[in-house]
């Protein structure tokens, strides 16, 4: 999966925001702000990522577990594509 | 390192 091209994120008084672009802004009534860990894995929604990949680099860049990272990355990938903010 | 905290992510409605 990879991170949608009509959102490009801005930091504003210290939050990430992501922005709607193009022909999505008129379809959109809503900002999404991200919080760092958030902001870290749409940095890397960039490229192709599987979830497993996903989880593996937070686990490795936050020292957490594996485990862990695997049940926090899920949920937050279901937002994101809840809100279509990942590439169909 | 950065303390850890779950990702998310917020919508703010307009």
């Amino acid at each position: 999966m990879r991170r949608s091209p009509d959102f490009v994120v801005r930091t504003v008084g210290g939050q990430d925001l992501l922005v709607p672009i193009g022909a999505m802004v008129g379809k959109t009534n809503s900002i999404v702000v991200l919080n760092p860990t958030g902001r870290y894995i749409w940095d890397l929604l960039a490229e192709d990522r599987s979830p497993g990949e996903l989880a593996a680099m937070l686990a490795a860049r936050f020292g957490i577990d594996r485990e862990r990272a695997d049940a926090d990355v899920r949920p937050f990938l279901d937002d994101l594509g809840r809100m279509g903010l990942l590439e169909p | 390192r950065q303390p850890y905290e779950p990702p998310r992510a917020c919508r703010v409605e307009v």
